[in-house]
């Protein structure tokens, strides 16, 4: 059977390696960390084995394919090949946990029961093996019916195993599975299917044993997402259905799950042996601790505070660096070049631009190196449980932890992450309270300012002022997310909560090589990404900031047009197109103790927030003409509002602004993934509006107390 | 103001510059947020 153009498909439980081996096949950089529910998208992508061209589809992990969730139903429907232009994989690859055999080959049998060519894969044999568990693969292939391959996925000579394991399979074999159901359940099944299932629905001939087996189980088939007539027949038929079984004296809401882990455990009774017997582990030594009631929240917050105050700590150094390479660079091509408009455009607006922002650079590297420590470690699930706690007691439903969490580094993915959630409200509910955590953009504007603002002095002989002002943020995003679900909770009562089970994963060891190519990626987004928007922006306001050109030649530094503490620069930037607009919306900001020039900042960052910082180094570059030597922090403390004679910045500027960053929906990029995930502009439009609502009322309370103080 | 070359080369990147952005905060997102039923879920039709 010739091999061109045929799909494999990765299924499994969460974590169990699905994306790792999908980057090893493919030698693409699909994120992956040691805790559940990373992949929540579909990821496609090629490889080449035995001279074969086969196209690889990354599947979000699903416990089994009852589809209740949007990333278990993203799954489901790949495998019955329901997808418009797209039939189903030629081969699935069940990638297994093998310390967690059993409940792992639920979905394995779920999948073979759709009819596809199926191979086991037996993933992390090594943390198998560590506790005492040991599987004879050659057992379970014949239990199954199907290969069966044991590997660790981070081993190459595993992968390649695995090559040459796929390279041998013979798609044209067919390979039933050989668990047969009870004959009432068959008896059932079979009612369902051909009363039902096959004369009034469309689903995929395929999917028709296992359809009438969650039908049977669960009853429900409104809202699914195939499409079917005759919904009152439907019930009728399930009713029946299920009394077929209850006349037995069977359970139909769980007589597949004892079949199927009947037929499990007769096929792992003797091929699976544990030989320490109920020894605890490293990691359950280690959680007992982590995850206790007490230490665990007091751990979270010490491991937070140490973070944040190694990022501001460690990088000052390489800031100092970057701040020099720009000031230096920025000498030079203005001495260098002819004067000029683009001279001007290049030193004012690109550098200033660009280097008031790249300075942040080391922070941002330190911050993703952190996270990604506590991903690969496994301690990002122990946080999650340890915020479960918080998180129930508002009412927000568990699975919202990890989304919560991946908002630290980016809203997008938590957003995204948020599929996990099975209840539609909760769901929403965490959507809309996700953009308070405080991501990676926030960091170069609480830095600056805190910098400027915050004085350095020594706290408990340990810790830094500057350090826990900026922790303090980070825990004013976590509380005002739950405040905010609060209220919603409220205003849309989700009904009752079902529970949370998170699995743990066993603690690792960080694979230092993925941490920092994680690290990279996340810096090259941030310079490249982020930097092409920062000298787009910077190019068109300095344009906004320089024009139009007003005759200064009459004016002196004496002159009566002059305001009081004001250059000639001051004089023109004032008139300028970016100066006359921030002046009309000044009256609208001046409750919150911003001038026109942070105006012009704050609607230039809602394109990303970290513009801000570029738009001001930019405002002030022009302002400054010349004289670019100092810095931008320098530049703010000295900043004096010619209007008062009073400098434009206070510890209350300072804070009011932080505030409105840590509260507004500043982010484009976060309202357009709001509108695809709820398919609709009411959300993303009621997003933007409270936020930054609720921004402003608190900068305004946060400014007022803390200027008459 | 005369037309020089640096002028002239200062305008062709405002004109690049907008360029961008209107490409990325409108046309890119309106496309991006219209979700298209006949696809998958995440959007991953072919």
């Amino acid at each position: 059977m010739s091999k061109e153009s045929l799909s494999i498909a990765l299924v499994g439980n969460p974590n169990t390696g699905k994306s790792t081996i999908f980057n090893a096949l493919t030698g693409l950089r699909q994120k992956i960390a040691n805790y559940p529910g990373i992949t929540v998208e579909r990821k496609t992508g090629t490889t080449e084995i035995g001279g074969s061209k086969y196209s690889v589809i990354d599947l979000p992990g699903a416990y089994s394919l009852n589809y209740k969730k949007l990333d278990e139903r993203i799954a489901y429907e790949t495998l019955i090949g329901s997808y418009e232009h797209e039939k189903a994989p030629d081969l699935v690859l069940v990638v297994a946990d093998s310390s967690n055999l059993d409940r792992n080959l639920y979905l394995a049998t779920q999948v073979m029961d759709l009819n596809l060519p199926v191979m086991l894969v037996l993933n992390m044999v090594d943390v198998a093996e560590e506790r005492g568990i040991s599987i004879d693969p050659d057992q379970i292939s014949e239990a199954l019916n199907i290969p069966v391959i044991s590997i660790s996925a981070k081993n190459k000579e595993d992968v390649e195993k695995l090559k040459e394991a796929i390279e041998a399979f013979d798609l044209s074999v067919p390979r039933p599975l050989k668990w047969i159901p009870s004959p009432t359940l068959l008896e059932a099944m079979q009612l369902l299917i051909d009363e039902w299932i096959k004369p009034c629905t469309n689903i995929p001939e395929r999917a028709h044993y296992i359809e009438a087996l969650r039908l049977i189980s669960e009853t429900e088939f409104i809202g699914a997402f195939y499409k079917f007539e005759d919904a009152a027949k439907g019930k009728r038929v399930i009713a029946k259905a299920q009394g077929i079984i209850e006349k037995e004296g069977g359970n139909p809401m769980a007589i597949e799950v004892l079949r199927r882990y009947n037929f499990i455990g007769d096929c792992t009774s003797e091929a699976s042996t544990q030989t320490k017997e109920n020894e605890k582990t490293l990691t359950d030594k280690i959680d007992a601790i982590v995850t206790h009631r007490v230490f665990g929240p007091v751990i979270f917050t010490a491991i937070l505070l140490f973070m944040f105050q190694a990022i501001f700590s460690w990088a000052t150094p390489f800031m100092d660096f970057i701040d020099l390479v720009f000031v230096e660079g920025g000498n030079w091509v203005s001495n260098t070049m002819e004067p000029g408009i683009l001279n001007d455009l290049i030193v004012e607006g690109i550098i200033a631009g660009l280097g008031g922002v790249v300075i942040f650079l080391p922070q941002i590297v330190f911050l993703f190196f952190f996270i990604n420590i506590l991903e690969g470690t496994g301690y990002m699930a122990r946080a999650a449980f340890v915020m479960d706690g918080f998180m129930t007691k508002v009412g927000l439903h568990g699975r919202s932890v990890v989304p919560l969490m991946s908002g630290f580094a980016c809203a997008i993915p938590g957003i995204m992450a948020a599929r996990t959630i099975e209840n539609w409200r909760d769901r929403i509910i965490t959507i809309m309270v996700l953009p308070f955590m405080a991501c990676s953009a926030r960091l170069p504007v609480y830095a600056l300012l805190i910098a400027a603002f915050v004085p350095a002095t020594t706290v408990l002989g340990v810790f830094t002022l500057q350090g826990i002002v900026f922790f303090g943020l980070y825990i004013f995003g976590i509380v005002m997310a739950l405040l905010a679900a609060l209220v919603m909770k409220k205003i849309f009562p989700t009904g009752q909560q079902t529970p949370f089970i998170m699995e743990l994963p066993s603690y690792k060891l960080p694979k230092w090589g993925l941490v920092l190519q994680n690290v990279a990626e996340r810096g090259k987004i941030f310079v490249v990404e982020a930097g092409k928007i920062i000298v787009m922006i910077s190019i068109a306001l300095w344009f906004l900031a320089s024009f139009p050109k007003v005759d200064v030649s009459d004016i002196t530094a004496d002159s009566t047009e002059l305001l009081e503490n004001e250059t000639i620069d001051s004089y023109q930037l004032r008139h300028s197109y970016a100066g006359q607009f921030g002046q009309i919306i000044e009256p609208a900001i001046e409750p919150l103790g911003f001038d026109w020039k942070i105006g012009i900042g704050l609607i230039t960052s809602f394109a990303a927030r970290e513009v801000m910082v570029g738009t001001l180094n930019t405002i002030y570059s022009i302002e400054a003409g010349d004289e670019v030597n100092e810095t931008l922090k320098e530049k703010l403390i000295n900043d004096i509002n010619p209007k008062t004679g009073k400098p434009v910045y206070s510890l209350a500027t300072a804070i009011s602004l932080m505030i409105f960053f840590a509260l507004a929906m500043q982010c484009m990029s976060t309202i357009a993934i709001v509108r695809r995930e709820t398919n609709s502009w009411k959300w993303p439009t009621a997003m933007f509006a409270y936020m930054t609502a609720l921004a402003y009322i608190c900068s305004f309370i946060a400014f007022q107390i803390g200027s008459n103080w | 103001m005369e037309l020089d070359f640096q002028t002239g080369v200062a305008f062709g990147m405002l004109i690049l510059a907008l360029g961008y952005l209107v490409n990325r905060y409108v046309v890119i997102p309106l496309k991006k947020s219209s979700h298209d039923e006949s696809c998958g879920p995440d959007c991953t039709c072919k």
